[in-house]
């Protein structure tokens, strides 16, 4: 299991030398009984039944394992296809995908800021030529499959496209064009995004990067060259992109039912477990006499002289003064774990100390207690993928999640942007659950504006604010 | 730094006596004496500090350092304890408050964060914030909450106190009894780096960035501002040349620098990292301390480091690149490289940066020895200050410590080239001018964390103009 990560899976996805993650395979089974279950639970056992039917040949569905051609956006955004202005009737889809990319949708503007005046200066801070034509750029920032793998109409300029993320075309367009069953699309070689797990892989496979390969991995010498940090989340990530699926009935029926909450505690299990990735790969050991920073919290080195955070430091397992590693995934999972899986979070709260405190011992230090923390973040992936998230879950780990927020190293900027993204899902499930009076629900809208009000930008944070929204918050939260 | 730029631009109004003939080959004479002095000194230093501590009250008598006015024929001013202890109109001398800081809220803060019971009886504490002396070696009137006071810099004076006032002169008091020789520059920058870099070789005398990150303010240091910043509590008048010497403040400044960047060497090469970290008080605080924001890297010939990179305080070695340019050239290119090659160590392997640091202190130190004999004259100090004004210009380095380096640089060279004692010195309407510019520049590194390279640089041309041709 240890081995064989998320981030290897992806890998090998990607440059198709090996069979495709069984993890992905355990995942989509677990679905599979996830959304069984669920819709039991939600639209009642007589269309549950049906459904589950058609999700267990969902589940069972084997994936493709090759990479296609990548035709590019052009052979998506056909104004009968995604890029139609109206649905047409009987679609599955709004049909407007391509239109809320193009729009919207930042991915789709990946590749142009490279050659805006801030992309320039990081590349010239870099020495590189233009970013344009840097690999460790268009990584990145382009869908960057091979050159023997474009279509004719394939475009870099493009940016992140549609098959950046769905995957090569070539194979599933014409099992897709001709209206396959979902499963039919997967078994073709279209990547299922839907899955949290297999979402969350694709996500970060640039949203914190691919350790082992330079040219898909941020480094402190980027970030240093005036690359802009990345935060993720990867079910407030997915809503705000914005999203360009709607989860009405038809998208249920096709892919089975979606819960914020589920999609949270997922991306923060594949999270943490990429980042151990990264501490885990030769390639970003310590040159010189320093570890990559990259690896570590923004906030431990970059804030004022004047306000350091000795307390909340400590409370973390590190010393004043002492470098820290970025670990707010690992906080996030132990609320998740506090509720789901209590000798888990016992394992997650004292992992996360010992994490820190190897930074004063070795890089070897470091790496053991590293791979500990993925087992941790690894074993409970399926568990996460499984749980069918309550109400009462769901108000329970808002209490955790705010608990985090009010005991010394909530008020970290890390865990606080963590958090805050955390009660927003939290409260997207709790609304879409439609339990919330209209009255709770703005409520809940407002205190989330004053939380995400409160860390607005890093340089400005400070603990206090977000501790009084967090607070303000906590008491929207019905009981 | 605004309080300190203050305290300097009211001390450049002292009054001179009138400039002695031949200073130059007389400060030869007299540092060439010095330097051979220094041997015979450490000796009596190293017995001095087994000696008793008899406290500030042995010193602060009415008719000794305590006295509102000076008696007829004293050699100095008398009222030493009273600069000290704040009660003349010069401001107080912060060392008196030393050890009332202790038990302060930001010292109590300071002290839980890193798991003291309490500052005031923490010895990682009281080594700078007091004199602190083992309790056999402490006389009767001694107390440690005198904070830092006149035997803590001045030497135990169990035995140097009665040949003192008995008027021994004061190269045999050094020499014989044990005074430390603080008139030497390089004495002075050792015991003031003591604590104000801190004694690599005394881990409870040394503020690492675990005490910094847990509270304790950055600790900038600068000899010849310092001592002026302090305020001084002795006056350069024509007794002070006669028994100690004339005092030439570029001098000062320029072996305080290859003082420190020795001091630096040695704590580099004491502190191996430690699991994956290196002590990062001895690097620089801006090249982590900014905003996620606001990007502080620029390309730096003098480093060579890329984006990212975490740099090495190096503010001392390019001050010295500028001086020995002047001084000796040859060392000023040696020092270049070995800068160079220790900042890439850095991203190699902690044994590089041992032979790399090792290589730069071996240089430094022998800069040092032809500092204290070379003869500052007012054509090295402008030459000094263009250098030390194209750093910035140039743009090879404006990063903060780098720019608050310059700025104390300048208002040294400032109060050297205004000195009367100096042959062409600088005429009134010339000083304030110059003092005037200085204002700006201690205004453009008034605040570590807006600091901005573009208003340093501004400031650095309007001083520029202030230079007369």
């Amino acid at each position: 299991m240890e081995c064989l990560t998320v981030t290897s899976s992806l890998e090998m996805r990607f440059s198709g030398r090996a069979n495709t993650a069984r993890i992905e395979e355990a995942g989509a089974r677990m679905a599979g009984e996830i959304i069984s279950r669920r819709i039991f639970h939600r639209l009642g056992s007589a269309t549950a039944f049906t459904l589950m039917l058609v999700t267990a040949g969902y589940a069972d569905a084997q994936l493709h394992e090759e990479d296609g051609i990548h035709l590019g956006v052009a052979a998506c955004n056909g104004s009968n296809c995604h890029g139609a202005t109206e649905r047409s009737n009987g679609s599955s889809v709004a049909q407007n995908e391509y239109l809320i990319w193009s729009k919207n949708d930042k991915h789709h503007r990946a590749y142009a800021v490279l050659l805006e005046e801030r992309g320039m200066r990081i590349a010239r801070n870099l020495g590189l030529a233009s970013p344009a034509t840097a690999d460790i750029c268009l990584g990145c920032h382009t869908d960057p499959c091979p050159p023997s793998m474009r279509g004719p109409r394939f475009q870099l300029s493009d940016g992140v496209g549609c098959e950046a993320c769905h995957g090569g075309a070539s194979t599933w367009l014409g099992v897709h064009i001709s209206g396959a069953r979902h499963s039919d699309n997967l078994a073709a070689g279209l990547y299922p995004t839907e899955r949290p797990a297999a979402r969350a892989e694709k996500c970060l496979s640039c949203h914190i990067g691919d350790p082992a390969d330079d040219t898909r991995f941020v480094t402190h010498r980027i970030m240093g060259a005036g690359h802009p940090r990345m935060g993720f989340e990867l079910d407030t990530y997915t809503a705000v992109e914005p999203a360009h699926f709607i989860v009405d009935q038809r998208y249920i029926e096709r892919k089975g039912p979606v819960d914020d909450v589920q999609v949270w505690a997922v991306g923060q299990a594949v999270d943490l477990a990429k980042r151990m990735d990264a501490l885990l790969e030769s390639k970003r050991a310590p040159k010189g006499i320093f570890p990559e920073l990259v690896l570590f919290d923004c906030g431990s080195c970059h804030h004022p002289y004047n306000s350091q955070q000795g307390e909340g430091y400590e409370a973390a397992g590190s010393a004043p003064g002492s470098l820290k590693l970025y670990d707010a995934n690992a906080e996030m999972l132990r609320a998740v774990a506090t509720r789901l899986a209590p000798a888990a979070a016992k394992a997650l709260s004292s992992q996360i100390p010992a994490l820190q405190r190897a930074i004063g011992e070795s890089w070897s230090a470091v790496q053991g207690e590293a791979r500990k923390m993925r087992r941790l973040a690894n074993e409970l992936l399926p568990t996460l993928s499984s749980h069918d998230f309550s109400r009462s879950d769901a108000k329970a780990l808002t209490h955790n999640v705010i608990s985090l927020g009010l005991i010394g190293d909530g008020t970290q900027y890390s865990v606080a942007e963590q958090a805050t993204m955390a009660l927003a899902s939290i409260a997207s499930a709790l609304k879409s659950s439609g339990d919330l009076t209209k009255g709770q629900a703005g409520a809940i809208t407002r205190a989330m504006n004053g939380l995400y009000g409160s860390f607005a930008a890093d340089e400005t944070y400070r603990g206090e604010p977000f501790v009084k929204a967090l607070t303000e918050f906590q008491r929207t939260v019905p009981r | 730094m605004a309080t300190l730029f203050r305290v300097i631009s009211s001390r450049a109004s002292t009054q001179f006596p009138p400039r002695p003939k031949s200073l130059g080959t007389r400060s030869i004479a007299i540092a060439v004496v010095l330097v051979f002095a220094t041997l015979a000194e450490a000796g009596a230093q190293q017995q001095n500090e087994e000696r008793t501590h008899l406290g500030v009250t042995a010193c602060s008598g009415n008719t000794c350092h305590g006295a509102v006015e000076r008696l007829a024929g004293s050699s100095v001013a008398q009222n030493e304890y009273l600069v000290w202890s704040g009660k003349t109109d010069k401001g107080i001398d912060k060392h008196s408050e030393a050890y009332k800081v202790l038990l302060s809220d930001r010292a109590k803060q300071i002290a839980q964060n890193l798991g003291l019971k309490d500052a005031a009886s923490s010895k990682i504490c009281l080594k700078c914030h007091a004199d602190y002396v083992d309790a056999a070696r402490r006389g009767p009137q001694f107390k440690i909450e005198d904070g830092v006071g006149c035997e803590t810099c001045h030497g135990a004076a169990e035995k140097w106190l009665g040949p003192h006032y008995s008027r021994v002169p004061h190269d045999v008091l050094v020499r014989e009894y044990g005074l430390t020789a603080l008139d030497n520059p390089m004495v002075r920058a050792q015991k003031c780096l003591s604590c104000h870099f801190g004694d690599p070789e005394d881990e409870n005398r040394f503020v690492t960035h675990q005490i910094m990150g847990a509270g304790h303010p950055r600790m900038p240091f600068e000899l010849d501002t310092y001592t002026a910043a302090e305020p001084a509590h002795f006056t350069v008048d024509e007794s002070y040349i006669k028994r100690k010497g004339p005092v030439n403040r570029v001098q000062v400044w320029a072996i305080g620098q290859a003082t420190s960047l020795i001091e630096r060497m040695d704590a580099l090469l004491k502190h191996p990292p430690k699991g994956v970290q290196p002590e990062l008080v001895l690097f620089d605080c801006a090249a982590c301390h900014h905003t996620i924001k606001q990007i502080r890297w620029r390309p730096r010939g003098s480093t060579g480091l890329g984006p990212g990179t975490v740099k090495l305080d190096d503010a001392n070695a390019v001050m010295l690149r500028v001086i020995s340019a002047r001084v000796a050239p040859t060392v000023a290119k040696a020092l270049t490289e070995r800068m160079l090659a220790l900042h890439r160590a850095t991203t190699a392997d902690w044994k590089t940066v041992v032979r790399e640091a090792t290589e730069v202190r071996r240089l430094v130190t022998e800069l040092r020895d032809s500092l204290s004999t070379h003869d500052f004259t007012r054509e090295d100090m402008k030459a000094l200050a263009e250098g030390v004004l194209a750093v910035g210009l140039t743009g090879d380095d404006t990063d903060f410590p780098g720019a608050e380096q310059a700025t104390m640089a300048l208002g040294s060279i400032a109060s050297a080239m205004s000195s009367p004692v100096m042959p062409g010195h600088l005429t009134a309407e010339q000083t304030k001018a110059m003092n005037d510019a200085l204002g700006g520049l201690y205004k453009s590194i008034s605040d570590a964390e807006t600091y901005r390279p573009e208003a340093f640089v501004k400031a650095l041309k309007d001083f520029q103009k202030t230079i007369p041709q």
